[in-house]
């Protein structure tokens, strides 16, 4: 019973009380939906997807979305997902691209603009018009047409203006902020090479996802412990509340309550969030760019599976999971049990 | 009507073991024969490779394309079958991905099959419904 009152302030949370909603405008090819509830459905035009919804995109795959002020463009073979955290105190949407492809733009400003989130990066942008390619090697290109953003990586940020690109390798800072050359090179052709620079050194890659991994289990752990303190204080100040019932009156619990226990509340919430937030990119992460680097390493060995460069990467992917293991895996739980 | 029993169970094991032999069949001809559509057709998605999750659909048709690229022929001989339990997870991996992959994902009834490769072994992990439709839901190999 001591549990409840904060049970249901992580259920709400869980449940995407404060969910960012995106509708479906337009769509053409092979795309689907994977709802957080963990169902699968074809995407068709009028659907709205929320936070912890993801969309997937076959070959010659597209979707376009609509958020308040905002136009999203799936393209193909691109995983994508609404997402959340707190920034500044309140919920702000995330749009999440592991793979692929994604176009954004700003019709409107409202203030409260998404951040874009690739695998190894998060963009902030302020009315613009930008580009995100997603490689198969967890690497990332942002790409801006118009306005200004700010890419950040492990400390280090770049400010882009129109024209105007990065590159993020998987596991360390932005590089060099390079001018657009339209028309020579598409997402298609950049992915190919990052395959090959894959499949040249694929301990690099590994080594990537696992520097990124440790950034990932660090903050969540933060987050989590934070989230912990927060919860026990919040329960301690539910129960104290609880006691004064029997010799307070009505009036001077409900003050206690407005002073003591609802200032906890939203904090408490925001924790939860952010913990959840960074454990969900970290399993994306490991699902959608470990397993395909896997599979286009196992696909180069098949005909040799006693080469030395499989075995030494093999090696390498197994720490890589047993890191996933211990610092993620354990704490993609339900709610109540987080 | 103990001979009866004894019948009836070497009846069933014998079907079982005919049933088992069918589906693996199955699948090593398509894969023999290079018809990596129809076998990408009867993939679960996700599909299970050695101990990883393979989440999209057009990277399971890049497995099996790459399996026939690579040669890699299967011996349609069991080596072994086995019904799908408990620990089967474990011949897979020892993440908790590989044992949420068999709780939430492969159907009950589905059965391991372990069939030699000029490589080395590799595992099926299929299910064959009463009226032979197939679903494939894991490969492991050649190791």
């Amino acid at each position: 019973m001591k549990r409840t009152f904060a049970a249901v302030v992580l259920l709400l949370a869980a449940a995407g009380l404060f969910a960012i909603t995106a509708k479906v405008v337009d769509t053409d090819g092979p795309a689907t939906a994977q709802m957080k509830s963990g169902r699968t459905e074809a995407v068709s035009i009028g659907k709205t997807y929320a936070t912890g919804d993801s969309i997937r995109t076959g070959k010659n795959g597209l979707v376009e979305l609509t958020q308040e002020g905002l136009t999203i463009r799936v393209g193909a073979s691109t995983v994508f997902t609404l997402m959340e955290k707190e920034v500044g105190g309140k919920p702000k949407g995330v749009l999440a691209v592991t793979l692929g492809v994604v176009k954004v733009k700003y019709d409107r400003l409202t203030g409260s603009e998404p951040l874009i989130q690739s695998v190894g990066s998060a963009a902030g942008v302020r009315g613009t018009e930008l580009t995100v390619w997603a490689g198969s090697d967890g690497a990332t290109r942002f790409i801006v047409d118009s306005g200004l953003v700010t890419v950040e990586a492990f400390g280090k940020a770049v400010d882009l203006g129109p024209d105007e690109a990065v590159e993020i390798m998987n596991g360390s800072p932005p590089g060099d902020k390079f001018t657009v050359q339209r028309g020579l090179i598409d997402h298609a052709k950049w992915d190919q090479g990052r395959i090959e620079a894959l499949l040249a050194d694929p301990l690099a890659a590994v080594d990537g996802l696992r520097e990124r991994l440790a950034y990932y289990s660090k903050v969540a752990r933060d987050f989590r412990d934070d989230y912990k303190a927060h919860q026990a204080r919040l329960d301690s100040e539910i129960q104290q509340a609880r006691q004064m019932r029997s010799g307070k009156s009505p009036e001077e619990v409900k003050a206690y309550e407005r002073e003591h226990v609802v200032p906890l509340i939203t904090p408490t919430q925001n924790l939860y969030i952010n913990a959840r937030y960074h454990l969900l990119a970290a399993a994306a992460m490991r699902r959608f760019v470990g397993g395909r680097i896997y599979l286009l390493l196992k696909i180069k060995h098949l005909a040799a599976p006693d080469d030395a460069e499989w075995k030494r990467f093999v090696d390498r992917y197994a720490v890589f999971l047993e890191e996933y293991e211990s610092g993620i895996a354990p704490f993609l739980v339900e709610p109540q049990d987080f | 009507m103990s001979a009866a029993i004894v019948a009836l169970l070497a009846s069933c094991s014998t079907f079982q073991r005919m049933s088992d032999e069918k589906g693996a069949a199955w699948v090593a001809r398509q894969l023999n024969e290079g018809n990596a559509a129809e076998l990408a057709a009867v993939s679960s998605s996700p599909f299970l490779l050695d101990g990883e999750i393979i989440a999209l659909p057009g990277d399971t048709v890049a497995l099996w394309n790459g399996l026939i690229k690579a040669g890699v022929k299967l011996d349609p001989e069991l080596s072994r079958a086995l019904a799908v339990g408990t620990d089967t997870w474990r011949e897979f991996g020892s993440t908790r991905d590989v044992q949420v992959y068999f709780g939430k994902y492969v159907a009950k009834g589905a059965r391991l099959f372990e069939l030699p490769t000029v490589k080395g072994r590799a595992v099926l992990l299929l299910y064959r419904s009463a009226w032979g439709s197939r679903k494939v839901f894991g490969f492991k190999g050649p190791y």
